[in-house]
């Protein structure tokens, strides 16, 4: 599964070991779960809006569709973000061990 | 006790959770929008009472995410709470979305703030084969939890008894005590015991704020003897660690206690219709399709061939020229004779014959129509599909698909949507729409008239159609290239497709007409008058005149200059003069005319709102840059028609 994502992505193998399968939310694949791990904290703004949301660490996200946007579903709500956006947040996969 | 208990309510909340309509529920029709002081975002004031003793005020708050502020619309929330020491705090949210929605009332606890829990909607969450436990609910948060369905007022009664029990101070809040782990704890403590005034909300809550660096909070308590050393440990903190670490514990107690009360039942949570419809609709080419069947339909068939074209001409032919005008001049030519004053109020450019012709004949029906449309494609949930559409196309010409939302209400009234870019989120965003919106997009009134006139052939109608287009692009790109700012970002939360329902559409778009109705009635009365002072004047002749030149450039009949300047006094009421010229003026005039008057400035309400939100400078910068533009498109546009044998 690792593999076939780093294929994906094109991300190369010697990416740091603590996060073993953290991708960004626009590298995620269609309709499988994966739970937020992390938001980027360049942009303060992007942060406090994503966190504002409730789209936070811990919460699972499925993604719908990237085209035209990204549409993704969070708890009973869909959002729609841009390329910009989905760029900030970082995602892994729920059964990232197995 | 002789004189009412006044007590004071707020209702605070995401957007799109139903406040208005609660609002609307608790309050009656009495309300009043004001700008909060300072600001341009509105807020909406209210009284409700209760037998003879309770007067309540409700204030309606702007959206409201989080206590940690974002937008301008927050910040004036908070500030209210700050300001305003409600006796009541009621945090309003979509049932179904509870386990995002709830952090928020944490902190309002958190912040010892009078809170009621109302989880709106609930019928959407039962149909979703969802039931919450409301008495348990209620005692692992400690405070009031009431359902409601606002837009049937279910629950209203039960909301009104709770805000008057809390408001006399006949609640018992247990407080819920949120542990944001040792060393936050300890930091908090810190700042806490720095803080010696006294707050509207707990101490606490302002040092969890500091910690974040949240500068309206540092502003708030800024005369505190220890400040300096308060900021100072705020700088030392790394303030988005905390953030995101506060974030996370609020939201992992939030999803602990909804998990315990919440049932879902195994059945099958969406109907495969709704699957379908998302289907579609998120779809590039059926999106499309739907997009094609809005405009043929909803504006050609709808506004157009029915607003503009049946309507209009019932009432101005069965009910103007038939009934009306004619009583109304014999009337004043009774009383006036034939005096200037009778051109005041009858005649060809009269109050009445002119001015309230306009007004009920021709203007009414069209935008009645449109905002008829817009209020069921917005309650459809369908409009923020179309904004995520287009999102990618936008983002080429600076803007971000939320854009979408005021450049489609400014086919209704640009007025309006030039009011409506305030829900956009940066300045450089807000300034492009509204450019956009003064060069190139037609209100209803005149769309409705250009559908009219240029209806009868195709061509005509794709020729006016893609010259807009084009030049909508153009100046798209060009303002982007040339202004300055961050490039928008794009986020917006997907409703669920919902059929209208038929009163809400109805009462949204009586609104609507409502606030159109006392915008453009006094000023289509003004604008008579101005006519009929600068015809007596002779300003307008020299004006017409003047106007007149760069009509004939264009290949246009000097009666042109007239309806420019009249385009001004009212867009639409330019438009409508329009109507006049259609026999004696050839298929490529009224397609030159047309593109013209639809870039041409905006009509002096716009303008005016233009000022307002914009700033005089932008305004008049917009404004002369958009008037010789108008005609160079039209002269380049005859020549080329011209040359491609159009007669």
């Amino acid at each position: 599964m690792k593999k076939r994502i780093r294929k994906r992505t094109g991300r190369p193998c010697t990416e740091s070991p603590a996060y073993p399968s953290r991708i960004k939310l626009i590298e995620a694949k269609i309709d499988e779960k994966y739970i937020v791990e992390s938001i980027d904290k360049d942009d303060p703004s992007i942060l406090r809006k994503v966190c504002s949301l409730g789209i936070l660490p811990g919460v699972e996200v499925i993604v719908r569709r990237k085209s035209p946007t990204i549409v993704f579903e969070v708890y009973h709500s869909r959002f729609a973000v841009d390329k910009l956006i989905g760029d900030k947040i970082y995602v892994k996969q729920l059964h990232s061990h197995s | 006790m002789s004189h009412k208990n006044k007590y004071k309510t707020l209702l605070v909340g995401n957007p799109n959770v139903g406040k208005s309509a609660l609002f609307y529920q608790l309050t009656g029709k009495y309300a009043s929008v004001s700008n909060y002081p300072g600001t341009t975002v509105s807020i909406t004031l209210g009284k409700m009472s209760i037998g003879e003793h309770h007067e309540v005020e409700v204030i309606d708050t702007p959206g409201f995410y989080n206590m940690l502020t974002i937008t301008e619309e927050e910040k004036v929330t908070k500030q209210i709470i700050l300001d305003e020491r409600p006796d009541v705090v009621v945090h309003v949210v979509d049932a179904k979305n509870i386990e995002r929605m709830l952090p928020l009332t944490l902190q309002l606890i958190d912040a010892d703030l009078p809170v009621i829990l109302v989880l709106n909607m609930f019928d959407e969450l039962r149909n979703r084969g969802m039931d919450i436990q409301i008495s348990h609910l209620e005692h692992d948060l400690g405070i009031p939890v009431v359902e409601a369905v606002a837009v049937k007022g279910e629950g209203i009664c039960n909301l009104r008894s709770r805000i008057i029990s809390v408001a006399e101070g006949r609640y018992t809040y247990e407080k819920l005590n949120i542990n944001y782990g040792k060393d936050m704890e300890e930091k908090i403590a810190k700042i806490q015991s720095l803080l010696t005034g006294e707050y509207a909300i707990s101490k606490r809550s302002i040092a969890l704020l500091v910690l974040q660096n949240d500068s309206d909070i540092l502003t708030y308590i800024k005369n505190e003897p220890q400040f300096n050393k308060i900021r100072k440990i705020a700088e030392e903190e790394e303030t988005a660690e905390i953030g995101l670490s506060v974030s996370h514990v609020l939201h992992n107690l939030a999803s602990s206690i909804i998990k315990e009360h919440i049932k879902t039942s195994t059945k099958n949570q969406k109907t495969s219709f709704q699957g379908i419809v998302d289907k579609v609709t998120f779809h590039p080419f059926f999106s499309l399709i739907i997009v094609a069947i809005i405009l043929y339909y909803g504006f050609y068939k709808f506004v157009g061939q029915f607003g503009a074209g049946f309507l209009v001409d019932f009432i101005e032919t069965n009910i103007f020229e038939s009934y009306i005008n004619p009583s109304v001049n014999s009337f004043f030519h009774n009383i006036l004779g034939n005096t200037i004053f009778f051109n005041l109020f009858a005649g060809e450019y009269g109050i009445i014959t002119l001015g309230l012709r306009y007004a009920f004949a021709i203007v009414l029906p069209v935008v009645s129509t449109f905002f008829l449309l817009f209020s069921v494609i917005e309650d459809s949930g369908y409009l923020v599909r179309l904004s995520m559409s287009l999102d990618r196309m936008f983002k080429k010409i600076g803007l971000s698909g939320r854009s979408v939302i005021p450049l489609i209400l400014g086919l209704g009234c640009g007025t309006m949507a030039t009011i409506v870019t305030r829900t956009l989120e940066t300045k450089r965003e807000r300034f492009l729409v509204t450019f956009l919106l003064a060069l190139t997009i037609p209100c209803s009134a005149q769309l409705g008239v250009i559908l009219g006139i240029l209806g009868v052939s195709f061509v005509a109608l794709s020729t006016w159609f893609f010259t807009i287009l084009i030049i909508f692009i153009m100046a798209g790109f060009v303002l982007n290239r040339y202004t300055k700012g961050d490039p928008a970002t794009f986020f917006m939360e997907i409703p669920p497709i919902r059929w209208p329902k038929i009163g809400n559409v109805l009462a949204k778009t009586f609104n609507r007409l409502k606030w159109y109705a006392l915008e453009v009635i006094p000023i289509f009365i003004y604008a008579s008058i101005l006519i009929w002072v600068g015809k007596i004047t002779k300003i307008f002749e020299l004006l017409t005149g003047l106007l007149a030149y760069p009509a004939n450039w264009a290949g246009l009949p000097d009666k042109m200059g007239e309806i420019f300047l009249y385009g001004f006094f009212r867009r639409d009421f330019g438009a409508a003069g329009m109507y006049d010229l259609t026999d004696i003026m050839t298929l490529r005039e009224l397609v030159v005319a047309s593109v013209i008057l639809t870039l041409f400035v905006p009509c002096i309400a716009q303008f005016a709102v233009m000022i307002k939100e914009r700033g005089t400078k932008t305004a008049v910068w917009i404004f002369l840059a958009v008037i010789p533009f108008a005609f160079l498109v039209g002269i380049i546009l005859n020549q080329i028609l011209l040359f491609w044998g159009m007669a």
